[in-house]
């Protein structure tokens, strides 16, 4: 097992757990795949009974808890890094009320992906009525209220403010599409150009001061809002709506442990691949303030059945938010906002170890975007603003996993998305693609550059052809051109037998230079197939059945390979083969133990 | 904003919510078993649940396959998961879940607001906050900051900070200035110090004191000073002070002065009595750096001369002349605020009359800025000489640290009895917040050595001091 844990706690106790597997040695037969279908679909929306009771969350209890107190618990609990436990056969994530499979399975076009959940109701336009106020925004740093549109659907206005002007309104549109294509649940934000004759103040609206009091909101508090949001040449001014999400709110999620009143919640969401790997699409987009509050559990009511859907909110601080302090935004997205690892080393290093923050950074081109570019984004060592339990145990495979999902947002899907940006400068929006995309490779060519970049895995032509079933695979590097095919070399060979140790076939080969990203080899490699060593008549879960197919894609005639594990049922000629299980390998192996075969 | 209907009313709340913590880190602090709960702690309007929680669905076999057998590494894990479990369990029961909802339940009383309005006001304009101060070798101190920005006027603040402890230790500066110039560049100002304080230190006058000279002496001190200060251009600033200072001398803790010195002696102790002085003052700062060290390259050179002409107005003949220089080179090896620095100070006091200058206005070493290894007030003489090399790195965004290697000593007039062989050594690590200059919370660790004639070189002294401090 090879993980790269992200706190140096879990960081201790996984060096503990290799230096002993080292000592101890641990070789052992790969683990059999039950003959069913894949788990697609995770049965967490059933219905709960109980009434579920809102989470009130501290801004600075979490702070101090996940910077100093459970960091400090954790060491002493001796957690050894572990993978995700909500992983499917395939290596995927199945659909359940925390994360809905859209790109990573199902080709989108880019107006859809581009419309993200804005698509699943009605669009908010001034044209179509007066928009009331009913409420003043008490929390956060972006100045907004509530508002309810003629058709009576809720929204939360917030305007940018004049630091940066834009930024935030489409940082929190664009981060609430792409988080929405790749799969998290997020609400439909978007920007929206009104005028004050817009608003109407409700007779029962109300504000609340800094200590919870309420009163009644007066003009002038919408104007105080007003005042700050960016105002366009016809007078129109500018803002981030976000459209209420059905159900009713019950607060954050944690980013550990289980709901203990929800009865569907029962993987501790640090355990949870799609919670793991959010740290990345943070990284991606620079959206350090993923914390506890910028999360949302909602009480929904679907086909009868209520249940508590997970769902990210706020990404308005993504792509450079600023912070008054210069210090502060040159560590954004290195450091956490109080590192105590960083502090220590740098103390006891007299500040020898280099920083991005020391060198001084040009953000001549950045515009509205400071701060969030690519020079120095390393994925796997992004941090968000303080340490995050879940984020702190993605594995190389969970980053893996979201990158598979990234490699398939395509460039005109992030055109499309940045678009929604509505941003007044084409300079900006042409910097914000070009540093989304080009962040995007970087964690592509982190993940799929290092470790087995195949996906798409599958048995095409199932029924005995003149040549045979084929195993297709993606090749992901090469599509992303993150390696040219010329430096592509795929090994395969078929393992059986009652230990699955027995090679039954091989073989060598290039990318096919017609269509390099997509390769099929077919099957059954070899002579004899695993169906003709069984009984006849034995059930299609038969052991004998049972076959590893190891892809080995080698690079630059490297000793060592990433290797992908295809675990076959072997129906026979006629029904042919069906997988079962996809195992991919966290670290490269060394070909000339795994892989002896000369070529 | 908007306040409360009534005081009254905002008073009850505040009491509301502090109950409503310390309710809540009681019933938490009764349940030492809440860690085999789920860390997540669902609460309603700041209350702890008790609930039963539904019964849980069983954990789906998502991937189909037998989880694999513990490995040997794995299993070897368990022996010291169980010899750490007691050390997890108070770290989770009694330190992390109690702290967690105690915070938790004053953010939901809005506890942090009502105590920002209880000791901040217009606008944050003005504020009150506690402060604590302790150096070793000496008292410590607790005390508070008060500040009132654009007091009476836009352009005019003002700053009060008291320190006080038991033995009749007590402390108070206060400071009132206006903001001049178009954009606030220079400032003119009025500040009152009282001091009264039995734990000043005394080993003695010239480069020859002793360890074991250490004495006390209590100081009862009345001063005030007009001032102004201004930007002459975009590296130079301009400091020029009237000071007026009542100072009285007493017995201070044990050791006391009288122990081990003749007070009675002007040759050792000078003017041990109580005496008037006026002192005008002016400070010229050159550096290449610019006023403003957050914002400007750390490299430049820094040459800050100073000259002073005192005397007590009612004795013709005791009056003297102060100058001070430092030169120092400063060097950003990184570009991001890796100082290295070379510091050469200096200063001399010149009698002009007759009459000897009060052993209390002899320049000193030691402290947190000159000769750091030792305590302030532990080298008096009539010229004082510190080269110090310093090297300066940040640690965090409000953090740096300094290592610092000093070496000096008091002397007699103009260094005449100035050697190498005489000088004493300091060195240490000092950790100061950067956010402002006024205002700074320090820890410093600093090592002093005896003489560098001594057989051996040996360190004599240790310095600590930790607590908030004026800035760099």
């Amino acid at each position: 097992m090879h993980i790269r844990p992200r706190d140096s706690a879990t960081r201790i106790w996984a060096l503990a757990v290799t230096l002993v597997a080292l000592v101890a040695g641990c070789t052992s037969a790969p683990a059999r795949f039950a003959l069913r279908p894949p788990l697609w679909q995770d049965a967490d929306m059933q219905h709960v009974g109980a009434e579920p009771k809102i989470h009130v969350s501290g801004l600075y209890a979490d702070a101090l808890d996940q910077t100093f107190l459970r960091p400090t618990a954790d060491f002493f609990a001796f957690r050894a890094p572990n993978e995700a436990q909500n992983v499917n056969a395939f290596d995927e994530v199945p659909d359940s009320s925390w994360f809905t499979n859209r790109l990573g399975r199902h080709d989108l076009d880019a107006a859809t992906v581009a419309a993200g959940a804005c698509a699943e109701g009605p669009a908010l336009r001034a044209e179509d009525g007066p928009w009331t106020v009913v409420a003043a925004k008490t929390e956060g740093v972006t100045p907004g209220f509530f508002i309810k549109a003629a058709d009576g659907q809720r929204y939360l206005l917030k305007v940018d403010g004049p630091l940066r002007p834009e930024r935030a309104s489409a940082a929190d549109t664009i981060g609430s599409r792409l988080y929405h294509a790749v799969g998290y649940h997020a609400p439909c934000n978007t920007v929206v150009f009104f005028s004050r004759d817009d608003l109407t103040i409700a007779p029962d609206a109300v504000a609340a001061d800094d200590v919870g009091d309420e009163r009644p909101l007066v003009t002038e508090d919408v104007d105080y809002v007003l005042d700050r949001a960016v105002q366009l040449p016809d007078g129109r001014l500018r803002a981030s709506a976000s459209r209420f999400l059905p159900g009713r709110p019950l607060g954050p999620f944690r980013w550990e442990g289980t709901r203990p009143d929800d009865p569907n919640d029962v993987v501790p969401h640090e355990e949870r691949r799609e919670v793991r790997a959010l740290r990345l699409m943070a990284a991606w987009l620079g959206h350090f303030d993923i914390r506890e509050q910028n999360s949302l559990d909602m009480l929904v009511e679907e086909e009868g059945r209520r249940f508590i859907r997970h769902y990210q909110i706020d990404f308005g601080d993504s792509f450079g938010s600023p912070w008054a302090d210069d210090r502060l935004n040159r560590r954004i997205g290195h450091s956490y906002y109080f590192d105590a690892q960083q502090v220590l080393v740098d103390l006891v290093s007299f500040g020898g170890v280099s920083r991005p923050w020391h060198r001084s950074w040009d953000g001549s081109n950045a515009g509205i975007f400071l701060y969030y570019g690519t020079r120095d984004f390393a994925p796997a060592d992004w941090r968000a603003i303080y340490p995050n339990p879940a984020f702190s145990r993605m594995t190389e495979l969970d980053g893996l996993w979201l990158s598979r999902i990234l490699a398939r947002l395509t460039d005109a899907h992030l055109r499309a998305v940045v678009a929604e940006g509505r941003l007044s400068d084409p300079r900006s929006e042409r910097y914000l693609l070009t540093t989304l995309t080009a962040r995007r490779d970087a964690i592509i060519e982190y993940y799929l550059g290092r470790l087995v970049p195949i996906d798409g895995i599958e048995i095409a032509d199932r029924s005995a052809t003149a040549d045979g079933p084929q195993l297709c695979f993606d090749d992901l590097a090469i599509r992303h051109t993150a390696v040219t095919p010329d430096r592509v070399r795929y090994r395969v060979r078929v393992m059986g037998g009652a230990n699955l140790d027995q090679r039954l076939g091989w073989a060598l080969f290039r990318p096919d230079p017609e269509r390099a990203d997509r390769t099929c080899v077919t099957l059954p490699l070899g002579a004899a197939r695993p169906s003709a060593r069984v009984p006849v008549g034995s059930p299609p879960d038969y052991p004998g059945r049972y076959a590893v197919i190891e892809v080995y894609v080698q690079r630059d005639a490297a000793l060592t390979a990433t290797r992908l594990s295809v675990h076959v049922y072997d129906q026979g000629p006629r029904e042919g083969f069906t997988i079962v299980g996809i195992v991919r390998d966290a670290e490269p192996v060394h070909l000339t133990s795994a892989f002896p075969e000369k070529g | 904003m908007h306040r409360p209907k009534t005081e009254t009313e905002g008073l009850r709340r505040l009491r509301a919510g502090v109950a409503r913590v310390a309710t809540a880190a009681f019933l938490l602090l009764l349940a030492p078993n809440a860690h085999a709960a789920p860390a997540y702690s669902v609460t309603s309007g700041g209350h702890p649940v008790p609930a039963q929680p539904p019964p849980k669905r069983a954990v789906p076999d998502y991937d189909g396959r037998s989880p694999p057998p513990a490995s040997a590494a794995e299993s070897t894990l368990w022996i010291p998961r169980i010899v750490l479990f007691p050390v997890h369990v108070v770290m989770e029961s009694f330190v992390r879940k109690p702290l967690v909802a105690l915070v938790t339940a004053a953010e939901d009383a809005h506890v942090a607001q009502w105590l920002a309005r209880v000791f901040t006001w217009n606008d944050g304009r003005a504020g009150l906050f506690p402060t604590v101060f302790w150096e070793l070798g000496f008292r410590p101190s607790v005390g508070f900051y008060f500040f009132y920005d654009e007091l009476f006027h836009p352009r005019h603040d003002f700053v009060m900070h008291g320190g006080f402890w038991t033995d009749n230790w007590q402390q108070l500066k206060v400071d009132s200035r206006v903001r001049l110039f178009h954009d606030g560049s220079g400032t003119l100002g009025v500040s009152l110090d009282y001091v009264n304080r039995p734990d000043r230190i005394f080993y003695g006058i010239g480069a020859d004191t002793r360890k074991a000279d250490r004495t006390y002496y209590r100081e009862r001190l009345f001063e005030t000073r007009v001032h102004f200060e201004g930007e002459l251009s975009g590296l130079s600033r301009l400091r020029v002070g009237l000071t007026h200072r009542f100072d009285q001398f007493a017995r201070g803790q044990s050791p006391s002065i009288e122990e081990k010195h003749d007070i009675r002696n002007p040759r050792e102790v000078p003017r041990f009595d109580d005496f008037n002085f006026l002192e005008g003052r002016i400070d010229l700062i050159l550096d290449s750096r610019g006023p403003d060290r957050l914002t400007t390259s750390g490299s430049g050179v820094l040459f800050q001369p100073s000259l002073a002409l005192g005397g007590d107005p009612s004795a013709e003949s005791l009056h003297w002349l102060r100058w001070s220089a430092e030169l120092a080179g400063f060097l950003d090896v990184s570009g991001g605020g890796h100082v290295l620095g070379l510091r050469v100070f200096t200063e001399q006091v010149e009698p002009t009359g007759d009459e000897d200058i009060p052993f209390n206005e002899l320049p000193s070493l030691g402290g947190l800025e000159r000769l750091r290894g030792y305590p302030d007030g532990r080298f008096r003489g009539y010229s004082t000489l510190t080269v110090t090399v310093q090297y300066r790195y940040p640690i965090w965004a409000f953090l740096d640290a300094e290592l610092f290697v000093s070496a000096g000593n008091a002397f007699d007039r103009h260094l005449r009895d100035f050697s190498i062989e005489r000088l004493h050594l300091a060195w240490g690590l000092a950790v100061r917040t950067n956010t402002a200059r006024s205002l700074s919370f320090d820890v410093l660790l600093g090592f002093g050595t005896n003489r560098l004639d001594s057989d051996p070189v040996k360190v004599d002294q240790i310095h600590f001091a930790i607590g908030v401090n004026h800035g760099f």
